[in-house]
């Protein structure tokens, strides 16, 4: 695989989804380092109880061009722990191909950690067979700028498609997330569950398309993003999708922007929790709400120390006091 | 509302037996500029207006950039190029010649055309109720009730005169909502923009009466290319009706078509839209009108207030955005639309919510039908920008589907860049349910009979916005449009 040109990278007018700017985020001088490809292949009835482990760690200066391949065989089943670091300016560009054959069952976990300077862009293809299941959960609270890109085929009758995200950022991070899924085939059920909490001047995209065939009837798909904003310069930019060809299905989605629900903040006050307390109370309740979707308790428990971490450090600053307990104050 | 459906619809219905109504031509010799587009038809268009200078720069300015401007192509449409030099863009019958200046003198041909179509304008000049305005292809053939709403300090015309009596006024407002070069198709109403309404409520004035337009295509190979604007000054209120029919040719014309609306502090305008225009043939997807409408409204003071309702059941394709810009403190921004497509119907309509001002509201609520092989999609944008403080938009957009050869769509644009902002979009597709057809079946109903009573509930949200003269009509045509979509 050759490494793309940079002086050739795609504007935003030539993507036409005008949201995320690779040219201005990838720095000129950037060096190939050498292109690394892993391939995990399970075999028929494969069925793993360990989870593999993966890590791409980013080198300041490079350019990683890295592939990533997981096949599952029929009936095979498997856990994959992605994860990725690095240092300094780099660009990962990375091509992620799955295949989920009939009735295999695949856990996919990302936690995207990379550099503050550093960019990841993933374009993932998947495709299912009949009774198969794909379970995708992302945790992004780390680059510059990440776009995460999936294309999912179901192919096969009665598959099960997850994907499920979180984008903690802050600074002048820009997360994208981008999806189409094609339900091909009858009876499929598809869940898309994203959430974003934007700090500081951060930037969330999240455009997901359900694509729905003419043959594709009985399908169920659903889309749900919420973001909150926790400062003034946060944008969320927002563009949930349904193509529709088949007339017997249930799809439907739903996306909030705002900042967090006063009536519950109430309720937690009156109960006598501070206000930072009731606020951090509810903003992890947001995040817990993801991070259940992943089904494995000890990964749930690895993520959601992840998330405090980052919660810790951006609620300790944003805590100052609302209109209302500065009116009660003063009224005293 | 259900009883207001039951018998008269069915009726109307089983009389139409499919057919568009409105489809036959007036015989009427009219005068048209040589067909084509060139500056030379903009200086034609022009001088049959006898138009002040400044005008005519304008419209030959917005001619120039038209040329240049690349068609709009993001839509999810398909359509055929557009042979612009194959069209007429003006054509007035003969008998307008020398304006008349009341009913009485106007060709009774003209009269009867729209007794036909439903708008006996006689009787409604008898009658208190509606005082309308009505465009035949390229002019204004009369306008009711004009004495009495001058009363009030209503100026209700048509646009063409009103360039003649209220000179500053046009020519501060035109092109303030959308400039001429907003896009393509408004560029080319800019340049050749026929008649159109003309409305300015002054301040503090309830307009005594619902003011109407209705639009009329007759001419073969002809654009309509109206242009209405309306301004409401501080405190005043007007609602607004507008409605359009075409006959059924084989060719397709072009409908571009710009409204511009303005509200001052505290004003409200309610704009409804009953869009009939000819189809094209259900099977072939032969002819039928190309609607390519810029709507905007801009609430420019505090407190305002624009209503959009749209009831959207003809044309070939129907390209339309109706918008606000919401930049006045607390204004309000509220768009309901019911877009119904059958046979080969293809229908890309949606709208743009802009909040600017602080503590702006905007709700949308768009029902999509898709019925046939026709293609209908829902694109609207709501756009936060940082000074927005306290912004709110609501948003819910349903689709429903008759048979498996359509298709529905819905394609949000969710922009926030304020923290205090709240916004929530949701939307559904889904299928009349069997359990609702089969108790209507076995209440007696035909399948048709069934179909217009649960389409009709499906869209009463929307519905219930229209004005009472509209709101019957538009259901009989939610019937019609229907028709022939089972079986």
């Amino acid at each position: 695989m050759k490494a793309l040109k940079l002086d050739n990278l795609p504007t935003p007018k030539v993507e036409e989804w005008k949201y995320t700017n690779l040219p201005r985020a990838i720095s000129a001088d950037l060096v190939d380092a050498p292109v690394q490809e892993i391939t995990i292949h399970k075999t028929r009835g494969q069925i793993c109880g360990q989870a593999e482990d993966i890590l791409f760690t980013g080198e300041a200066g490079a350019l990683h061009s890295l592939r990533l391949k997981i096949i599952l065989e029929e009936g095979a089943q498997l856990t994959v722990l992605e994860r990725h670091d690095g240092s300094g300016a780099y660009w990962k560009n990375m091509v992620t191909e799955i295949e989920v054959g009939a009735h295999a069952r695949l856990n996919h976990i990302r936690l995207v950690e990379d550099s503050g300077e550093g960019v990841n862009t993933n374009m993932v293809h998947i495709t299912q067979g009949a009774d198969s299941l794909y379970n995708g959960f992302t945790l992004n609270i780390g680059g510059k700028l990440t776009r995460h890109e999936i294309h999912a085929e179901i192919q096969g009758q009665n598959a099960e498609l997850h994907l499920n995200g979180l984008n903690l950022l802050a600074g002048q991070q820009h997360g994208d997330t981008t999806i189409l899924i094609e339900h091909q085939a009858p009876h499929s059920q598809s869940n898309q569950f994203y959430r974003s909490l934007l700090d500081d001047n951060a930037r969330g995209v999240f455009q997901g398309k359900v694509h729905v065939h003419q043959i594709a009837q009985k399908t169920d798909a659903y889309q749900l993003s919420n973001a909150i904003l926790l400062s003034q310069g946060a944008e969320m930019d927002t563009k949930p999708e349904l193509e529709i060809y088949a007339d017997d299905v249930k799809c439907s989605h739903g996306a909030t922007t705002g900042q967090l629900d006063e009536e519950p903040l109430f309720y937690l006050r009156s109960r006598g929790l501070s206000e930072k307390a009731a606020r951090q109370l509810l903003i992890e309740a947001f995040v817990d709400d993801v991070v259940e979707k992943i089904g494995d308790e000890e990964l749930e428990a690895r993520v959601s120390k992840m998330c405090r971490q980052w919660l810790g450090g951006v609620l300790s600053i944003h805590h100052k006091g609302s209109k209302d307990t500065k009116f009660l104050k003063e009224n005293k | 509302m259900s009883s207001a459906i039951s018998k008269e619809t069915i009726d109307t219905v089983n009389d139409m037996a499919g057919k568009y109504e409105a489809g036959f031509v007036t015989d009427i010799e009219s005068e048209k500029a040589p067909m084509g587009l060139s500056e030379d038809t903009v200086r034609f268009i022009s001088a049959k207006k006898s138009e002040p200078e400044w005008l005519l720069e304008w419209r030959l300015k917005a001619y120039r950039k038209w040329l240049e401007m690349p068609e709009p192509d993001w839509a999810k449409l398909d359509i055929k190029p557009i042979d612009y030099q194959a069209s007429y863009y003006y054509a007035a019958p003969k008998s307008m010649e020398d304006r008349p200046q009341s009913l009485d003198e106007v060709d009774p041909k003209l009269l009867e055309t729209y007794e036909k179509l439903g708008i006996p304008l006689r009787e409604q000049e008898m009658l208190a109720g509606v005082a309308v305005d009505v465009v035949f292809d390229s002019v204004s053939v009369g306008t009711t009730f004009k004495a009495k709403l001058a009363e009030e300090g209503v100026i209700f015309c048509s646009i063409s005169e009103a360039v003649q009596d209220h000179p500053e006024l046009v020519k501060k407002y035109m092109g303030s909502v959308v400039p001429p070069g907003d896009n393509k198709h408004a560029c080319l109403n800019s340049a050749v923009f026929t008649d159109g309404s003309f409305v300015y409520i002054p301040p503090g004035v309830r307009c005594p009466m619902e003011l109407s337009t209705y639009f009329r295509i007759n001419e073969l190979n002809t654009g309509q290319f109206e242009r209405t604007l309306i301004i409401a000054d501080k405190g005043s209120y007007v609602s607004y009706l507008e409605g359009c029919t075409a006959p059924m040719r084989d060719e397709n014309q072009l409908h571009a078509a710009v409204v511009e609306l303005v509200t001052h502090e505290d004003a409200e305008i309610k704009y409804s839209t009953v869009q009939n225009w000819y189809p094209g043939d259900p099977e072939t997807g032969v002819g039928g009108i190309y609607n390519f409408v810029t709507k905007r409204g801009i609430c420019e003071g505090r407190n305002s207030k624009i209503s959009w309702t749209q009831v959207e059941t003809g044309s070939a394709i129907t390209w339309k955005y109706p918008s606000c810009i919401l930049k006045g403190d607390n204004s309000i921004g509220e768009f309901y639309s019911v877009a119904i497509t059958n046979g080969r119907k293809q229908a890309d309509t949606g709208t743009k919510m802009i909040h600017i001002g602080k503590n702006t509201r905007s709700r949308v609520i768009s029902k999509g039908i898709s019925a046939g092989r026709a293609n209908n999609t829902y694109r609207g944008l709501v756009k936060i920008l940082p000074k927005a403080e306290g912004a709110r938009n609501f948003t819910v957009c349903d689709s429903l589907l008759i048979g498996d050869q359509c298709g529905a769509h819905t394609v949000p644009y969710i922009e926030s860049r304020n923290k205090s902002a709240s916004l929530e979009h949701e939307a559904t597709t889904s299928k009349i349910g069997e359990d609702q057809m089969f108790y209507c079946l076995q209440r007696g109903m035909s399948e048709e009979e069934a179909i217009a009573l649960i389409v009709n509930g499906f869209a009463r949200e929307v519905m219930q916005h229209l004005p009472m003269e509209f709101a019957v009509e538009a259901q009989k045509l939610i019937g019609i449009s229907l028709e022939g979509s089972v079986g």
